[in-house]
């Protein structure tokens, strides 16, 4: 009963215009993102991986990271590396530094790419109801009962390792789960009154679906995508590792896990740093996408 | 009214907040009620008002992290039940006092059978041993009392109607044959044809198995055609108390609530152009006015209602809590 | 009932189907060669024709597609190129382990993650809930190939309890494996039964049961569990996908003989036979497990339950509610 009381004192939402609407949700959303102590945590570990991933060059020498170099090899970490060296004398540090430019790009730009056409097939599919979406939900059915892993295996298989291909992989298998999930949310959208007046005021479907249902639902892509990032990481870090990614000598977080492992037995520092960026990264992540949707519905809170 | 040893439930001064975020909401700020055998109460008020609170501490039921009864006792036949320790109060519960929900609909467990559901209150409380078909038997027996075929035990709550559901949950509060019987709300998620069935239904057991009657509702009408007396209650507070001819009758002086709770209803009898809902919303529970919690929103308020504690004034078995008692207006003047 | 269950079975037939199809229009996008694979860089262009005409590898996609679906129906889904040995035995070779380890990893996840996330739910905010919803958290974030390389280091090549590869010691050599596994995934199921709880317990109907003056046993257990068991039951269904992805690497790591590193393996080498077997396989496991699943949830609740056994009622209309909320 309390709840109901509370619900009461919100001002309502300006729901006729999708934008005003989003601005003034943003700022909320970002004052109680601030209040959440485990989302600054996160927040600030994303800050020094972005900008390591912007200054790379600045921070370490790429050559350093690729280069062999013979008198230095496995070092342990110390003042010279601060995290070592690995069997070809490569200097783990700039390796990490660069890696995070690979792992971090992978992961944001295969899930933005799933997470914009899961968008716009889910809000499409949504809007435009009746057969339309009949066939579309059907598709994305027979996509979904077929494992994400499956699908990007074969389609490894079929155009080669490397990191473009991975990419295109990794993104392939993630649009029906966004698709199904902002169809669902995009669905409570367009009942409502806002885009039958659209209608009537002889706006065109596009324009419906871009200016008005896909704003109200970006929230929505907007967690879900924040989530899907910290397992496109660990996933595309996976495939590196299994020598279907990355390939040497390129700074892959996971490719060098897998470069280490015939002489971690005596260097653990090989296997122990990589891996705990990697940890550390899909950690912060998803502790910022709990934020994140706990800061856009606070009723989820604490679940 | 005053004899204790009458009394089924007295509540004394209680008071319940909820914390959350930060912020306390006070939801129920001292209130007093008793409840005699055989009687049947009627607490009135909007949505927000603290009505439901009252009914779950009754049982001892609220969240137990965020609630929070800071004040008073409440009297089940003489004792405590905010002090009665898990295991006393759970012989309390469905047994001596049992409670009717508001929504049917999700108040019924989905994946199990509704004789099930029912048989698992008398099994709780039951004294003597029985067998399972002893239980069949009087499970059916019991869905007879509220109108449902005895053979439809064995059907999942999906296939039941609303009306059917709610006539479910009345089934499992009457089961024990409670003393007191709490209804919130009992008839708001239902069509009003229901409603009236159900009220009907209500009615008969309630003298069948004589207990009393805690009755939850903002609809005045079927506390008119329900109760003995009634309670109206404003944020969190009883601003009117007393008998069903003291509060329905008006010639008596009012409380300027329930003067706009009756004005925002038709009235059949005497004609009016157009109803006089009150102005503005119920206050915010984090933040109360100070004084009269009514009169930001009272007609008559007086710059005396923005300051210090209100008086009771009590006149036989009606009570006001309201500082213009003495210069009120009749209704309807 | 039986129908229902019959009809879930036979709707895996044209789904294999649109799977096979798929993979095999996947893994051939770009053209392979097996005939260059197969005879070695030295062999003349002539042979190396004579081969992929031999293999069929001059047809197009579909004819190609069929003479496969043909020939896997009779149980040969080809030699490898590389081991020239029929990859079908192979692959029923390897399988068994892949399962064993799948599911004694999602045993372990079940055991562990499902009895601590009520604890949680039902406790919640308490000192236990913080502790395990943080640790959880960290786990939930940790790659199960690096957890398998940290476990490795140091209980089998540091102090030698289990061994490093294979499978020839029996249950000690599942014991790393399976856990480096199950850890990520124990976690996941304890936040998802957790989150799962908390939504059932406060529901009305839990409200209803307190309210009859049940024991909290009661009240968690038979009610609030009970309900949380068809979210539970899809999760599960949909952790198994992860979890035999993550099987094939984990069998990467400890070198174990199942279908993930024949299949890895062979994506490496563009074996294509064999990516097909191994994937193929892959996805049949997983359909039929989905199946399974959609039978359990059928029985755990009653509403699609009576569905099927009342037929004169109008199904497809509750049939979308039920479908919806999951």
């Amino acid at each position: 009963m309390s709840k109901s009381a509370n619900k009461e004192k919100k001002p309502p939402e300006l729901k006729a215009s999708g934008k005003r609407k989003k601005n003034s949700q943003m700022r909320e959303v970002w004052s109680r993102l601030k209040q959440n102590k485990k989302a600054i945590f996160a927040m600030a570990v994303l800050a020094m991986l972005l900008i390591m991933v912007i200054f790379a060059d600045i921070i370490a020498d790429y050559d350093k990271a690729v280069d062999l170099n013979v008198v230095n090899r496995l070092k342990e970490p110390g003042k010279e590396f601060i995290f070592g060296t690995d069997a070809f004398g490569r200097d783990i540090f700039a390796r990490i530094i660069h890696g995070a430019r690979i792992s971090l790009l992978m992961g944001f730009g295969a899930t933005a790419i799933s997470a914009f056409f899961g968008t716009v097939i889910g809000t499409t599919s949504a809007f435009m109801g009746g057969r339309f979406d009949n066939v579309v939900m059907r598709i994305l059915d027979t996509w979904m009962a077929i494992p994400s892993l499956l699908i990007t295996l074969a389609i490894i298989a079929g155009i080669g390792v490397g990191i473009p291909q991975m990419i295109f992989a990794l993104a392939f298998g993630g649009i029906p789960g966004f698709a199904r999930i902002l169809r669902a949310s995009a669905l409570s959208v367009v009942n409502q009154e806002f885009i039958e007046s659209a209608k009537a005021l002889g706006a065109s479907n596009t324009r419906i679906v871009f200016q008005h249902v896909i704003p109200n639902v970006i929230s929505q892509a907007l967690v879900q995508a924040t989530m899907g990032v910290s397992g496109t990481i660990l996933m595309g870090a996976t495939l590196s590792f299994l020598g279907l990614g990355a390939q040497p000598p390129t700074p892959e977080w996971g490719a060098m896990l897998s470069e280490g492992l015939s002489n971690y037995q005596f260097y653990p520092h090989l296997v122990t740093i990589p891996g705990i960026f990697l940890a550390i990264t899909a950690l912060s992540i998803n502790i910022f996408g709990d934020a994140l949707r706990d800061a856009f519905d606070p009723k989820l809170k604490g679940r | 009214m005053e004899k204790t040893s009458e009394n089924i439930l007295e509540i004394k001064n209680l008071h319940i907040e909820y914390h959350s975020d930060g912020e306390i909401v006070r939801a129920v700020n001292g209130i007093d009620l008793n409840i005699r055998k055989g009687e049947s109460l009627g607490l009135v008020g909007e949505t927000g008002a603290g009505k439901s609170t009252t009914a779950l501490a009754i049982l001892n039921m609220l969240p137990k992290y965020t609630a929070e009864i800071s004040q008073g006792e409440i009297l089940l036949k003489g004792e405590n039940v905010l002090k009665m320790k898990e295991k006393d109060l759970r012989k309390v519960r469905g047994s001596k006092a049992s409670i009717i929900f508001q929504d049917p609909m999700t108040s019924l467990n989905p994946v199990y059978k509704v004789g099930y559901q029912i048989e698992e209150v008398l099994r709780q409380h039951s004294t003597k041993k029985m067998s399972n078909e002893e239980y069949r038997d009087e499970v059916g027996r019991i869905l007879e009392m509220v109108g449902i075929p005895g053979s439809r035990q064995d059907e999942y709550p999906h296939q039941f109607s609303g009306g059917m559901k709610q006539r479910v949950m009345i089934a499992i509060a009457i089961a024990c044959r409670p003393e007191l019987l709490i209804a919130d709300e009992p008839t708001t998620a239902l069509d009003v044809t229901i409603q009236a069935q159900v009220l009907d239904m209500m009615r008969e057991l309630k003298k069948e198995i004589n207990s009393s009657v805690l009755l939850i509702t903002h609809d005045l009408g079927v506390v008119a055609s329900f109760c003995d007396s009634v309670a109206i209650m404003y944020a969190g507070e009883i601003v009117e108390y007393g008998t069903l001819e003291d509060i329905f009758d008006p010639e008596h002086k009012h409380h300027p609530y329930t003067d706009g709770l009756f004005g925002s209803i038709p009235n059949l009898i005497v004609k009016t152009d157009r109803l006089n809902p009150i102005n503005g919303l119920m206050p915010d529970p984090t933040d109360l006015p100070k004084g009269c919690k009514f009169h930001p929103r009272c007609p008559v308020s007086t710059e005396a209602c923005r300051n210090g504690d209100i008086p009771v004034a009590v006149d036989g078995t009606h009570k006001i809590k309201c500082i213009l008692m003495k210069n009120m207006r009749k209704r309807n003047e | 009932m039986l129908k229902y269950v019959i009809k879930r079975i036979l709707m895996i037939i044209p789904t294999m189907f649109i799977v096979t199809f798929i993979v095999f229009w996947l893994i051939n996008i770009t053209p392979a060669d097996p005939g260059r694979i197969i005879l070695g860089a030295e062999a003349s262009q002539d042979l190396v024709d004579q081969v992929n005409h031999d293999l069929g590898y001059d047809l197009p996609l579909v004819q190609r597609y069929f003479k496969w679906v043909g020939d896997a129906l009779h149980g040969d889904l080809g030699n490898s190129y590389y081991t020239k040995r029929p990859v079908y035995d192979e692959m029923m070779a390897r399988f068994p382990y892949t399962v064993k380890l799948t599911f004694l990893s999602l045993g372990m996840a079940i055991l562990i993650g499902l009895p601590l996330g009520v604890l949680c739910a039902v406790k919640q905010y308490s000192i236990a809930d913080n502790i395990l919803s943080t640790l959880s958290m960290f786990l939930a974030a940790m790659p199960a190939f690096w957890l398998g390389l940290l476990l490795l280091l140091q209980f089998s090549l540091r102090l030698g309890w289990f061994p490093s590869s294979g499978i020839t010691l029996g249950w000690r050599s599942w014991v790393l494996p399976t856990f480096s596994l199950a850890v990520g995934y124990t976690a996941s199921y304890l936040r998802y039964t957790r989150s799962a709880m908390l939504d059932t317990i406060r529901q009305d109907y839990v409200r209803t049961v307190r309210s009859k003056g049940c024991p909290e046993s009661t009240v968690i257990w038979k009610h609030a569990f009970r309900n949380s068991m068809m979210t539970l039951v899809t999760i599960t269904g949909m952790s198994l996908a992860g979890l035999l992805g993550g099987a094939f690497v984990i069998e990467s790591v400890f070198s174990i003989p199942g279908l993930g590193l024949m299949g890895v393996t062979a994506i490496k080498r563009k074996d294509l036979p064999q990516i097909m077997a191994s994937l193929v396989m892959l996805g049949t496991f997983f359909l039929v497990m989905m199946v399974v699943i959609d039978i359990l949830y059928a029985f755990i609740d009653p509403r699609i339950k009576s569905k099927y056994e009342t037929p004169k009622k109008k199904v497809s209309e509750k049939n979308k509610d039920v479908e919806g909320s999951i």
